[in-house]
C-alpha cells in the first residue's frame, strides 16, 4: 500500500505540547501513514501562548485528516500580551508619554482613544493573566501627561483594548505598551524592538539606543546560539534583519546604562 | 463767497460761542476676515466759535471749535487659525486654534477740530464742513468665548494634544484681556450738522441738531504685525516645556481698512459775544 508522509509543523511563535512530545526536533512532527488512513492533529498551546490557526485557515485546534497525499500542516500560535509588551511609546521633554499612533497603525492595528488606558505600576507590574491588579490607573487617550515632569513619579505603560475593533486580534484583544521607567530621577533609555514580529528576512529596527554609550548588540537563534553581534556607538536606532528561520529570537543588548532581553518571533510559513 | 459776503456792505458781522453736548453711536466700518463691527455709544463736550455775517434773515458763517469726547466701537468674530511651530527636538506639531465667539470692545479719547460753513435762516441751521480727529488715549478689553480649544498634533505619531499646559492652554482669566494698544490715527472726518435753534433773548439761542460724521480715508495704523488671535511660541525650554501663548487683538490681527462713522444729535447753548459785552 502507498505510504504518505505527514509533516505536522508548529510555527515556533511556541511550541505546542503534542509536538514537544512526539517530535524529535522541537516543533516537528513527521509521520508516514497508510493511504486512506484517519488521523488527528492537535494544537496544543504552551503556557503563555495560544493556538491562532493553521495555513489554511482553519481555526479548530483538533482536526481529523485523512492520509491521501504528502501534506504539510502548519499550525500558527500567538504570544500572550505580556510578550507583546512592545507597543512603542514616545517620550518628549520628560513631560509627555505617547503611543505612537502612526507606527502602530501602519502595523495594521487601529483603535480609538477611548480604548487606551495608562497605568503607573504599583510595586510589581501587572501581568496581564493576573488576577488581582493594583497597578494604577492615570489616564486615558492616546497620550499622558501629568502637567509635569514624569521624573521621580514611577513608571508608566499603556494598554489597548483591542475587542471592539472588530478584527480578531492576539492577546485577547489586549496589546500593552512598552514599560517607561521613571521611577528615578532620570529616565532608563526604553530600548525596543520594532516590530517583534517578522517575516523571515524582514527588517526590524531596534529603537531608543543612546548614541553617547557604546552599546553591544547579539542576536541569538532559538537555541540559543550566537547569531550575529554588532559594537555600536553615535546612533539611536540600529536595523536588524530577521532570521532566515522560523522561530524565536532574542537580542541581548548592553550598555553601561541599558541591560535587557528583547524576543522577536519569525513566521516560518 | 465768503470774501464776495463780507465786501457787502449791506452783512452784518457777529461772533458767537457756542457749548453744547452730543451724544449717539459710532461705528468703524471694517474690512477683514470674518470681521463684523458693531454700533457702540459715543459723547463729546463741544465748544464751538462761530462767525456769521447776517443779510437779513439769512446768517452765513465759518464755525471752528474745539470737541473733546469719548467713542467706542466694538468687534465681532470667531476664532479658526491653524499655522506649524517645530519644538527644540524638531518635532513638527500642528496647531489648530478654535473658537465660537471674540468681542473686542475699545474706548478712546479723541479731540476733534472742525472748520465748518455755517447757515441759519429762520431758526433752521445747517453745517457742513470737515473735522481733524486726533486720538489721546484708547484702551480695549476683549473677551474669548470659553469653548477656546488649542489643538496640536505631532503628525510624526498620529496623536493630537488639546488643550494640555505642554502643548499651549489658556485658563478662564487669559480669555478676558485689555490693554492700551493704540491702532487708530489721526483721521479726517466729513461732518454734517442740521437741526433748529430757538432765540431766547437776541444774544442768546439754544439749538438742538442732528450730526452726523464720516472718514473717508482709512485711519488705520499698521504696525500690527501679528497674524493670529491666539499665538502659541514653539516649546524651546528642556527644563520647563510649557510654551507661551500669547493672545493678540481682534482688531490689531484681522482689521485691514477701518472707516468711523458716527451720527447721533447735539444740543448746545449759544450766545452773541458782542452783545454779551456791552
Amino acid at each position: 500500500m502507498k505510504r504518505y508522509i505527514i509533516y505536522i509543523i508548529l510555527s515556533t511563535l511556541s511550541l505546542g505540547a503534542a509536538a514537544q512530545a512526539a517530535s524529535p526536533r522541537a516543533g516537528y512532527k513527521t509521520d508516514t501513514l497508510e493511504c486512506g488512513s484517519l488521523f488527528t492533529i492537535k494544537a496544543t498551546p504552551i503556557e503563555g501562548y495560544r493556538f491562532v490557526s493553521w495555513d489554511d485557515g482553519s481555526t479548530d485546534s483538533v482536526r481529523v485528516m485523512d492520509a491521501h497525499e504528502n501534506a504539510v500542516y502548519i499550525a500558527f500560535f500567538a504570544s500572550n500580551c505580556a510578550e507583546w509588551a512592545n507597543w512603542p511609546v514616545i517620550v518628549l521633554y520628560d513631560w509627555l508619554l505617547m503611543l505612537d499612533v502612526k507606527t502602530i497603525n501602519n502595523t495594521g492595528y487601529f483603535f480609538d482613544e477611548k480604548d487606551v488606558t495608562w497605568y503607573r505600576v504599583v510595586g510589581e507590574q501587572d501581568s496581564v493573566a493576573a488576577e488581582i491588579k493594583d497597578d494604577a490607573v492615570v489616564g486615558t487617550g492616546y497620550y499622558l501627561t501629568l502637567e509635569q515632569s514624569f521624573k521621580n513619579t514611577g513608571d508608566y505603560y499603556a494598554e489597548v483594548d483591542l475587542s471592539t475593533s472588530g478584527v480578531a486580534y492576539v492577546c485577547n484583544d489586549v496589546m500593552r505598551s512598552v514599560l517607561v521607567h521613571y521611577a528615578g530621577t532620570e529616565p532608563e533609555h526604553i530600548v525596543q524592538l520594532w516590530p517583534n514580529m517578522a517575516m523571515q528576512g524582514g527588517t526590524m529596527k531596534l529603537v531608543g539606543l543612546d548614541p553617547d554609550e557604546e552599546t553591544q548588540i547579539s542576536v541569538y537563534s532559538t537555541e540559543g546560539h550566537l547569531m550575529e553581534s554588532f559594537t555600536v556607538t553615535g546612533e539611536t536606532t540600529w536595523l536588524l534583519r530577521a532570521g532566515a528561520v522560523g522561530g524565536c529570537y532574542h537580542v541581548h543588548v548592553s550598555s553601561p546604562s541599558v541591560e535587557t532581553v528583547l524576543k522577536y518571533v519569525v513566521y516560518a510559513k | 463767497m465768503f470774501v464776495l459776503l463780507a465786501s457787502s456792505s449791506m452783512l452784518h458781522a457777529q461772533h458767537w460761542i457756542s457749548t453744547g453736548l452730543r451724544g449717539g453711536a459710532g461705528i468703524n466700518l471694517v474690512k477683514g476676515n470674518s470681521l463684523k463691527s458693531q454700533l457702540e455709544p459715543s459723547g463729546m463736550l463741544d465748544v464751538d466759535y462761530t462767525y456769521y455775517w447776517r443779510l437779513r434773515h439769512l446768517e452765513l458763517g465759518i464755525q471752528t471749535g474745539v470737541l473733546v469726547g469719548y467713542t467706542s466701537g466694538g468687534y465681532l468674530s470667531s476664532i479658526n487659525e491653524s499655522y506649524s511651530n517645530t519644538d527644540y527636538l524638531g518635532n513638527q506639531m500642528d496647531y489648530t486654534i478654535t473658537a465660537s465667539r471674540v468681542f473686542e470692545q475699545t474706548h478712546s479719547v479723541a479731540i476733534e477740530v472742525p472748520v465748518m460753513f455755517a447757515l441759519r435762516w429762520q431758526g433752521l441751521v445747517f453745517n457742513a464742513g470737515v473735522k481733524v480727529q486726533v486720538p489721546v488715549w484708547y484702551s480695549n478689553k476683549q473677551q474669548i468665548s470659553d469653548d477656546l480649544s488649542i489643538a496640536a498634533t505631532y503628525p510624526a505619531y498620529g496623536v493630537t494634544l488639546v488643550n494640555q499646559p505642554i502643548t499651549g492652554c489658556l485658563n478662564a482669566a487669559d480669555l478676558m484681556t485689555s490693554g492700551r494698544q493704540d491702532v487708530a490715527d489721526v483721521s479726517l472726518l466729513l461732518s454734517t450738522e442740521i437741526g433748529y435753534e430757538w432765540t431766547l433773548t437776541p444774544a442768546d439761542r439754544v439749538g438742538l441738531v442732528a450730526y452726523f460724521d464720516g472718514a473717508p480715508y482709512c485711519h488705520m495704523k499698521s504696525s500690527n504685525a501679528a497674524t493670529n488671535i491666539i499665538q502659541v511660541a514653539p516649546i524651546s525650554d528642556a527644563t520647563n516645556p510649557v510654551p507661551t501663548v500669547a493672545v493678540n487683538t481682534l482688531v490689531g490681527t484681522r482689521v485691514q481698512k477701518m472707516n468711523y462713522l458716527a451720527f447721533g444729535v447735539k444740543v448746545y447753548y449759544r450766545f452773541d459775544v458782542q452783545r454779551h459785552m456791552k
